[in-house]
């Protein structure tokens, strides 16, 4: 009896193997249309990977929980293809808020077994960086053997919560062309017919005409283009690569079923303050709320540090207790405010967190109701009475003033250049009110140079160079803040040295905490062939001159963004250079107009001295993906025109003898 | 910036709780230092910094005091990895008006995985220290178990890019480590002997740039400590002297190594993560003295030229495993050979196998120069981009490499890297020129400590050959390279070596764009990089804008690789030797189609040369007044140069980079 259940229990055995080998060595049901879709059309041109399937099904647990499944199945079609595509991540904010599970992937190389990889395989990865400390991870499988040829199919499970509620950002384009791009919602989680989903598309325009739309249920996108290239000076982001928003909205989830920005803002208000606590007033110093106002800001700048320290779920959106903040003297955004907004009652004055978005995007009002589209907090400190500040806003008979405790850099009164052009979620007891700051509350940005030198007959130009930034143009202020006397060498050294002989040492600085001013440095300047002279002709090496464009596309290559140029602001170079021997100007005076600058120059030369100033003013320009050709073109002519312009302007004739 | 690894040991901090840290005043005057001196410009200067090693048994215990005084110097309070798990951790921060916090908790040292594989795990902690400001003394306590790392050693860096006033050094003889302190002379340093341990005092040690362009890795600035785990099988105490004790390295552990029997015995060794038993007992069989009696028939006269023929004849029996193409590697996996196990003396199987890795294949040539009576030297090196040899520092795994040098009298030395396949014979890698070596004589086994020399640079040149011309509103070029030098073209077979055709051209297309946009490379090819029976080349086309006004320039050299990196932003001062790579010689053609309706503006030649060589540039028109061809040569005639020669060195690089850049002028006819 016991032999007959011994062979019995080897060849259940062996038929589980088996069946174990088969599944692992056929390929997941979930392909078979997409591959056989596949079949039907040619690859894309030019592609290193054929995406054929990328399909993401989300759905919401009893505990607000999100859970996510995704499979994506994609071709290999050349070496730089199977680079980027053996390595399959799912990026969670680890810890107990995010499980990665039954990640999955297999290789199907042409004329060999199939490789697969399982989730014990998985890397994880930690994005720890100077400024962060998360438990946000990444975990990754790494599929072994993938060549040109393989076909690779990766499935994963993760589940996530926010304390937001069930809500999520679904990302649609990669590094290769998409065939179909899916997401779905599925009901049969849902508990309570309350519950509703949403989904709401982002972005689309311009990158597919083929959508499929269930509200609520499902959407489908076909024959995406590659999202990632190196074209230069494409928009940010979030306001141009497509995304889709997804809710659950539950009674129990207030943040993510808020019906309004108004109801939004009010709730979100209510558990910020909540969070905060008390703390004792700071010695500020001061009589009038303006002066007191000024030495609060002082006295953060000099004292709290940026840190985001994200180890709980809570963390991307709840501020640390005030007084932890001092007690570390540093936070994120939200951290930061909400000491600005503690210390601030402590004063006597009434302040609350304002959301908005910067680094990657602006708010523009027509985003969905999602706190998705925030990634920045800022302070309202409400004002007795309008006090001039240019960010001041006005909702109804109040007047606030906007301050972001994060950029130390801008003086109170306004904002920085990373803020222009977005809105602002002021969020009241009362609810959520949007606000715009015009371009007048945005800290104006500009350069100014000066140099005065001499230039010796064998080619060496000696003297000084003194540089004013405003609205940290350039990031001088920032490098001279964080990094010292080394990080400003760093930053400005490079833009002024034409070669390696070149020697430059910092004669001053002021402290770019000072706000208000401009943020000078002083430089005395060494530069080996600043001066070239053949017969007679001369010509100088400019530096620190507002400088020609980089290309933004490789020359004969379509463009796929859109193009967005920003301007530093006006630039004022001048120059007083003592030249060996009389000299007369090439060019006495010019001006170019191109679509995106304007430049003047004036050039007089008199008793050996040449007097030079070229003042330029870059503005900003946008040209949609549609018309993306289009500003290539603009800055292409613009970087020909101004170098052309400039080829001249640094030519000098020798002046011939006077007859005696 | 401080650094160290805080491993999981700190959970165990709940369960041995040692006495607290007794911090003491802060020394007087501390909040009143005058902070106008250069010291005191990026915002930190570490004050003191005490560091214990083996002082208690296998403990390293450092103790940090470090004046912040403005937001820039923050960052000297970050802490990343250093050795060892740390198991006492203590931190205060204090505060000009006399407050100060103190951490020890886990709470305020957050440990988290860094990367995790399989088993295979390293962790990280990060210590974010709370309270920092830009006004504040930070000091810092901790102890933690010392480790060696990979191959038994581990070196410590001391300083950093904040100054520091006073670096205390002790290292004792308490655990199972050896311990060489390297203190360079330049720094004001005192050594104090007692019976047990050795204290060291550094002041005023400037601030240590994490980087020095042009430097080898001498780290010739940089006060260290290297732990390392002794060296098996010598005696190595220190009343033994340096020479004794290489020569018995030699003797003791390479002698027997290479001079092994026909015949093994079965011994233990880890192959592929696992301990096993090595069985391969016949390592010179009657294979082997078939091959070994066909192979040394009717060689040449002399060592080097019967070395030479020895070398060639091995070449085509015994191939090199260890660097195979994409193609040749799949062949070999079809063969299920497991390359690791192969037990380099195994001469015989090697035969077997029709080839073995590159351990095996200098083990191979070695037994048959030895049987042709050739006794080489063995010259064991590390790249000179890692770490020059030191002679105090006994252990052998100190070693990444091993060369082959033949001598012969009334010639120069004859080099073989009989380790890396393409390798030419009489050429010395680059990576090792000009660095210290031990050099091993086998027919006495003594030993020398050598410096390797420098090859010339007509052993490792970059030919390019360009044609430039407007089409269709763009400025086409077409490259062609190939690789004069024995050691030019070697390197060149290795860089496209791991690639297929396709990645070839990838790979070649990446590196001519680079990561400005100006240009587009539309097609890129190699020849194979395996087929020795050629030269190394390839050719590649591409585009760039075309101007446009009555001056244009054009560049006759588009996306032509440097012959060396120029940097732009140099520090004015050197105190190190700089460090330029192997001699070399770069030169380059080009032939540039003159635009329609434009005349070439004649430009003067260029040619300047000092003692680190010579840079050369001239154009001409074509005697049909189509075309401008200019020809530009760089040659680098040392590898090296003394810190005095700053001046020139940057002049130098000056002229390469207005060589390199230097474009075509044409003006619009009248």
């Amino acid at each position: 009896m016991m032999g007959t259940n011994r062979s019995f229990l080897v060849i259940l055995l062996a038929l589980m193997i088996q069946v174990a080998l088969t599944a692992r060595d056929k390929l997941p049901e979930w392909c078979l249309a997409a591959l056989a879709e596949s079949h039907q059309v040619d690859a894309p041109v030019g592609a290193n990977a054929w995406v054929l399937l990328d399909r993401s099904e989300f759905t919401c647990t009893l505990t607000g929980a999100i859970k996510q499944k995704h499979y994506r199945l994609v071709k290999v079609l050349t070496e730089k293809g199977a680079e980027e595509e053996a390595f399959f991540a799912v990026r969670g904010i680890g810890g107990k808020a995010s499980r990665v599970k039954g990640m999955k992937g297999w290789n199907f190389r042409p004329n060999a077994e199939p490789l697969t990889v399982e989730q014990e395989d998985a890397l994880v990865l930690d994005p720890d960086s100077d400024d962060t400390l998360t438990s946000d991870n990444t975990t990754a499988v790494n599929l072994p053997g993938v060549v040109p040829g393989s076909l690779l199919a990766f499935e994963s499970q993760e589940i996530f919560t926010s304390s937001m509620g069930p809500v999520a950002i679904a990302s649609v384009l990669g590094a290769n062309p998409i065939l179909r791009w899916e997401l779905e919602l599925d009901k049969s989680w849902f508990v309570s017919s309350d519950v509703h989903a949403e989904i709401v598309p982002w972005n689309l325009d311009g990158w597919t005409r083929e959508i499929q739309f269930v509200q609520g249920r499902s959407l489908k996108l076909r024959n995406l283009p590659a999202g990632y290239t190196e074209e230069r000076q494409g928009p940010e982001v979030f306001n141009s690569l497509p995304i889709a928003f997804i809710r659950f909205t539950d009674r129990s989830f207030p943040a993510a079923s808020s019906a309004s920005w108004s109801d939004f803002g009010g709730w979100y208000q209510s558990v910020f303050k909540a969070a905060i606590g008390e703390i004792p007033p700071l010695m500020l110093t001061g009589t009038t709320a303006r002066e007191r106002l000024q030495s609060l800001q002082t006295w953060m700048g000099q004292n709290l540090g940026y840190r985001q320290v994200y180890l709980s779920e809570n963390r991307g959106w709840m501020p640390a207790k005030a007084a932890d903040t001092l007690r570390r003297r540093s936070g994120d955004c939200k951290d930061l405010t909400a000491f600005s907004v503690a210390i601030l009652k402590a004063q006597g004055f009434e302040a609350f967190p304002v959301l908005t978005r910067v680094s990657d995007g602006r708010l523009l009002g027509t985003e969905p109701i999602h706190p998705g589209v925030f990634n920045h907090v800022l302070t309202a400190i409400a004002l007795p009475a309008p006090m001039g500040f240019a960010a001041e806003v006005r909702v109804g008979l109040h007047t606030f003033l906007l301050l972001d405790p994060t950029d130390k850099l801008t003086p109170l009164g306004y904002l920085g250049r990373q803020h222009a052009g977005s809105r602002f979620l002021l969020c009241l007891p009362n609810g959520g009110e949007w606000v715009t700051v015009g371009e007048d509350g945005i800290m104006p940005s500009g350069v100014e140079v000066a140099i005065e030198a001499t230039a010796e007959p064998e080619g060496r130009l000696l003297g000084t160079l003194t540089m004013s930034e405003r609205g940290n143009a350039l990031g001088l202020a920032r490098a001279y803040l964080e990094r010292g006397q080394r990080g400003l060498e760093d930053r400005l050294f490079p833009m002024l040295a034409i070669n390696p002989a070149c020697a430059f040492a910092i004669l001053s600085a002021n402290d770019p905490l000072v706000l208000g001013q401009s943020f000078n440095i002083k430089v005395e300047i060494n530069l080996e062939a600043g001066w070239q002279q053949v017969g007679p002709h001369g010509a100088l090496a400019p530096i620190a001159i507002p400088p020609v464009m980089g290309a933004i596309q490789r020359p004969g290559r379509s463009r796929q963004l859109p193009v967005q140029i920003k301007s530093v602001g006006r630039w004022l170079w001048s120059a007083t250079i003592h030249l060996p021997g009389e000299w007369d100007s090439v060019t006495g005076a010019g001006n170019l107009h191109t679509t995106l600058r304007e430049v003047s120059w004036a050039s007089v030369c008199k008793e050996g001295t040449a007097k030079l100033v070229l003042d330029s003013h870059l503005m900003p320009g946008t040209w949609k993906a549609s018309e993306g050709e289009f500003g290539v073109k603009f800055v292409d002519a613009d970087r020909a025109d101004y170098a052309s312009f400039l080829s001249r302007c640094f030519e000098f004739k020798s002046r011939p003898a006077k007859e005696p | 910036m401080l650094v160290c690894v805080i491993g999981s040991a700190i959970a165990l901090a709940g369960e041995v709780k040692p006495l607290p840290y007794q911090w003491g005043e802060l020394p007087a005057g501390i909040w009143s230092e005058a902070k106008d001196s250069p010291d005191w410009t990026n915002g930190a200067v570490v004050l003191e910094d005490r560091v214990r090693i083996n002082v208690e048994p296998n403990i390293f215990e450092r103790t940090y005091r470090v004046r912040i005084t403005r937001a820039a110097g923050r960052r000297v309070a970050e802490i990343q990895k250093w050795i060892g798990n740390i198991y006492q951790l203590e931190a205060r921060v204090s505060y000009p008006d006399g407050s100060s916090v103190t951490f020890n908790k886990e709470n305020d040292f957050s440990q988290k995985t860094l990367l995790g594989y399989r088993g295979f795990e390293i962790q990280r902690t990060i210590l974010t220290p709370p309270g920092i400001t830009s006004d504040c003394v930070y000091e810092l306590h901790f102890k933690s178990n010392v480790k060696v790392g990979f191959q038994g050693i581990e070196e410590i860096y001391l300083g950093g890019p904040f100054p520091t006033k006073s670096l205390v050094l002790e290292v004792g003889r308490s655990g199972g480590f050896s311990a060489l302190v390297i203190r360079p002379s330049s720094y004001k340093s005192q050594t104090v002997k007692a019976d047990n341990s050795l204290t060291t005092t550094i002041s005023d040690l400037p601030a240590i740039p994490e980087s020095i362009p042009y430097e080898s890795g001498s780290n010739e600035i940089r006060p260290r400590v290297i732990l390392y785990t002794p060296q098996m099988g010598v005696d190595t105490g220190s009343a033994i002297d340096l020479q004794s004790f290489w020569s018995s390295v030699a003797k003791s552990v390479w002698k027997p190594w290479y001079e092994f029997p026909d015949q093994g015995k079965p011994f233990l060794a880890v192959r592929n993560h696992r301990l096993v038993i090595v069985t391969e007992l016949i390592f010179r069989g009657p294979k082997f003295k078939a091959l070994a009696s066909e192979m040394l028939k009717n060689l040449p006269e002399g060592d080097q030229e019967a070395a030479k023929e020895i070398f060639r004849r091995l070449q085509k029996r015994i191939r090199n495993f260890s660097h195979l193409s994409p193609s040749e590697e799949k062949a070999f996996q079809a063969k299920d050979i497991d390359l690791s196990s192969l037990d380099e003396r195994s001469l015989e199987r090697a035969i077997e196998l029709g080839g073995t890795h590159s351990a095996g294949w200098r083990m191979f040539y070695l037994q048959l120069l030895w049987a042709k009576g050739i006794h080489p030297r063995l010259v064991k090196v590390i790249s000179i981009h890692h770490r020059p040899f030191n002679m105090w520092l006994r252990t052998a795994s100190q070693f990444e490499w091993t060369v082959l040098c033949i001598p012969e009298m009334a010639k120069e030395p004859l080099w073989v890297d009989s380790d890396l396949r393409f390798s030419p014979v009489g050429s010395i890698p680059v990576w090792c020129q000009g660095t210290a070596a031990l050099s091993v004589d086998t027919s006495t086994w003594d030993v020398s400590r050598i410096q390797v020399p420098w090859q010339g640079p007509n052993d490792q040149q970059a030919s390019y050959d360009y044609q430039v011309d407007e089409h269709a509103g763009l400025l086409k070029f077409e490259i062609s390279a190939s690789f004069p030098g024995s050691m030019g073209d070697q390197v060149a077979r290795t860089t496209y070596l791991p690639f297929d055709a396709q990645g070839r051209g990838t790979h070649l297309r990446k590196a001519l764009e680079g990561t400005n946009l100006e240009t587009s490379i539309s097609e890129a090819w190699t020849s194979d990089p395996t087929d020795e029976s050629k030269p190394f080349t390839w050719v590649a086309k591409g585009a760039s804008r075309m101007p446009t006004g009555p001056r244009i320039l054009l560049p006759p050299f588009l996306d032509l690789p440097d012959v060396i990196d120029i940097q732009n932003n140099l520090p004015l001062e050197r105190k190190l030797p700089i460090y330029l790579g192997a001699p070399r010689k770069l030169t380059a053609t080009s032939r540039v189609h003159i635009p329609e309706g434009y005349h070439w503006r004649i430009q003067a030649p260029l040619r300047f040369q000092n003692d680190l060589g010579l840079v050369s540039w001239e154009a001409s028109e074509d005697s049909g007044g189509r075309f401008v061809r200019v020809r530009m040569e760089t040659q680098l005639e040392k590898g090296d140069a003394p810190a005095s020669n700053y001046s020139e060195f940057r002049r130098f690089l000056t002229w390469i980079q207005t060589a390199r850049d230097r474009k075509l002028i044409f003006e619009r006819d009248a």
